[in-house]
């Protein structure tokens, strides 16, 4: 009878009473009205259930936030249901409810790091996009604490997990999870370094986040522990930027990654640097000719863009000979590469080295190593792999610079004609650019760079023997060297 | 999720409009800009451009040029084209202005999509949610327009009827261009 005469309101209500409901539903306090709406989202379909959802989230997160704390276990009770779309909602108003309140985060993350097990790649990619935002701001929470709670501890235990579970996304099938995987690995990597003198601010409303913020009076948070994490995930990203196997799109976003860390961060510059002349040298030759294109203009903008940075004067000669590679032009050359006076100059190097000191004349790799060690504190772990080819390139560059005479060279040349294709390819052809300032000692030390990535790359030369690389393939399937404290301190390589 | 799609040209008049117009009555969510300093049209010569603020709106410039030279603005086809804008939406918009997010983003010049990149990343990240760009060269003129229009659209609804359109994405474009012997630029950027 009950369901007969339900069936007929449905069906038609009068007008009067209709007004009257709505009325009703008009003076009805925000909270009965959340709880109504949360009850008729249990019974309906799809559509009714997302348009009930966001009603709930305009009520609660827009326009009556004390009221969160009340139904946020009521929405996060939707991250089991079976339509994908309700549980990136519910992804969605737990990340708006945090940047209101900070204090939910220690019942949001534990909750998202269960969603991490979310078959759907859509949910997936929803929640890995919503930890990048909320290990932000649960880092500068727990750093801005006076003290710390069971709870707040347990949220960072959660974090932990949650973000170890991220960075092992690394390896997924999926081209999209892998690009925010990069993205995520960028933002640790400026969250867990010290910025420097010369450091890039981040542009927009992004807040700055650095160890700086994190007081030594601290207990939660472990300076070291997070230096070193940085280092891990620094070593991952050029590994994935080195690898044969990349996609265009990872790369793409690597690059930008690598660009922004080195801006922010400009004790990476040459790291950088050479991780990007490598990658010039070595595209996976799976490319089509427009993924060649589309990653070389997205490598000359953000070279262009380090370039504009006064703190990569020291590798401008290699900076410049990448961009002529890429097809800059000299004017284009000029135009950014900015005036630095030698007062700026000196203000951005340590104190105790000067331009002609010995440290300016080694190696790019060791000298940021031994500035470092100066500096009394670590910011790099540059024993993680992708360094440790940089390295090796770097040894064989030193080895051939000295071998490669114009006589050397030309035997070279000559003996690779009979190896040359009959036709020639169209990756070839789209990324040639002709040698600018043949025969001068910049382009003799690019050569030798690209020549040494090249030998590394198949594990031979003197770096590649010294740094034990055989081929990239093992190279890939080798551990992760974690920093030792003694190396940082300056002290003799530990056996 | 219906994919969020925006067209850029630099005055957004012709080729982004024209692309917007065939899109939305093919029933996707679409936006179209322009990232020029100001808009322009033909005027009587080369050198002689018709410009406008971007607030300036498709109507105040149909009467305007209706009042400097309708016969010629009708022989060379703005009046007609401006009529059609002005049935889409009120004014053209500059990209840099926008809030709105998107999926896809697809540029007509290079120079273009150099700026859309510059703008997106001007904007410093807030959500850390990728957007792909692509360019697809189109010449400034009716007929191109409409042709890349249908390019565009084709692309589209390629990327629509993609499983997971983030990790097909580069399969799409090389299938693209080989049908099209077009070499189309393709990046991700971050907001």
């Amino acid at each position: 009878m009950d369901g007969a005469r339900s069936s007929e309101v449905t069906r038609f209500v009068p007008l009067g009473a209709q007004q009257e409901d709505e009325n009703a539903q008009e003076s009805e306090p925000v909270s009965a009205k959340v709880i109504r709406l949360l009850n008729e989202a249990q019974l309906v379909g799809k559509d009714k259930k997302l348009d009930c959802l966001h009603k709930v989230k305009e009520l609660v997160v827009r326009s009556k936030p004390d009221l969160l704390d009340s139904f946020l276990d009521e929405v996060i009770a939707f991250q089991q249901d079976p339509v994908a779309d309700v549980r990136k909602f519910v992804v969605g108003f737990m990340e708006e409810a945090c940047k209101i309140d900070s204090g939910l985060l220690s019942r949001v993350i534990p909750m998202l790091g269960y969603m991490m097990r979310d078959e759907n790649i859509g949910v997936l990619k929803r929640v890995v996009v919503c930890f990048i935002q909320l290990y932000r701001l649960a880092l500068l929470y727990i750093a801005k604490s006076k003290s710390f709670s069971a709870d707040m501890q347990d949220m960072w235990e959660a974090l932990k997990e949650g973000k170890q579970q991220v960075l092992d996304m690394c390896d997924s099938a999926n081209d999209g999870i892998r690009t925010l995987v990069i993205k995520f690995m960028e933002v640790l990597i400026l969250a867990h370094t010290k910025k420097e003198p010369t450091s890039e601010l981040p542009k927009g409303t992004d807040a700055d986040l650095s160890l700086d913020a994190i007081p030594p009076t601290q207990l939660l948070l472990d300076p070291s522990e997070l230096r070193e994490e940085a280092g891990t995930a620094m070593g991952a990203l050029l590994q994935l930027t080195a690898s044969p196997t990349a996609s265009s799109v990872n790369l793409m976003a690597s690059i930008g990654s690598l660009s922004s860390i080195a801006r922010q961060r400009p004790s990476y510059i040459p790291t950088v640097v050479q991780a990007f002349e490598l990658l010039h040298a070595n595209l996976p030759p799976h490319f089509a000719m427009s993924q060649v294109s589309s990653v070389r203009k997205q490598l000359k903008t953000q070279v262009l863009a380090l370039l504009r940075h006064p703190a990569s004067y020291d590798c401008c000669s290699q900076i410049t000979t990448l961009l002529t590679d890429l097809g800059c032009t000299q004017a284009e050359i000029a135009r950014n590469t900015p005036k630095v006076s030698p007062e700026g100059l000196k203000r951005s190097r340590p104190s105790g080295e000067t331009e002609d000191s010995p440290l300016s004349k080694k190696s790019k790799t060791m000298s940021v190593l031994e500035r470092r060690g100066e500096a009394g504190e670590s910011e790099v772990d540059s024993l993680a792999p992708g360094s440790a080819f940089i390295d090796a390139v770097e040894m064989t560059s030193s080895d051939l610079r000295p071998l490669l005479m114009p006589e050397a060279v030309t035997e070279l040349v000559m003996r690779s004609m009979s190896a040359l294709p009959s036709h020639m390819p169209g990756t070839f052809k789209s990324s040639y650019t002709p040698i600018a300032a043949a025969g001068t000692d910049a382009q003799v030390a690019h050569l030798a760079r690209l020549l040494a990535s090249q030998m590394t790359a198949v594990g031979i030369g003197v770096g590649a023997s010294a740094k034990g690389i055989s081929t990239q393939k093992q190279q890939k399937a080798s551990a992760p060297i974690v920093s030792d404290p003694r190396r940082r301190r300056g002290g003799r390589e530990p056996p | 999720m219906p994919l969020k799609v925006a067209v850029v040209c630099s005055s957004n008049q012709n080729r982004s409009m024209e692309a917007h117009n065939l899109l939305s009555k093919k029933g996707f969510n679409v936006k179209s800009y322009g990232t020029g300093s100001v808009v322009k049209l033909p005027g009587p010569s080369p050198h002689q451009p018709n410009s406008y603020d971007f607030d300036t709106t498709y109507e105040d410039m149909y009467k305007d040029l209706c009042v400097k030279d309708q016969t010629l603005y009708t022989q060379n086809g703005i009046l007609h084209m401006l009529d059609r804008n002005r049935r889409i939406k009120a004014r053209p918009e500059r990209f840099q202005d926008t809030a709105d997010k998107f999926d896809v983003i697809f540029t007509v010049e290079e120079r273009i999509y150099d700026s859309v990149i510059e703008g997106v990343q001007s904007e410093g990240h807030v959500t850390y949610t990728p957007v792909h760009v692509i360019n697809i060269e189109i010449q400034d003129n009716h007929e191109e327009a409409t042709l890349g229009a249908f390019l565009i659209l084709e692309l589209c609804e390629m990327l629509r009827d993609a499983d997971d359109m983030e990790d097909e994405i580069e399969d799409i474009i090389q299938e693209f261009e080989a049908s099209h012997s077009r070499t189309l630029l393709h990046t991700v950027v971050f907001y």
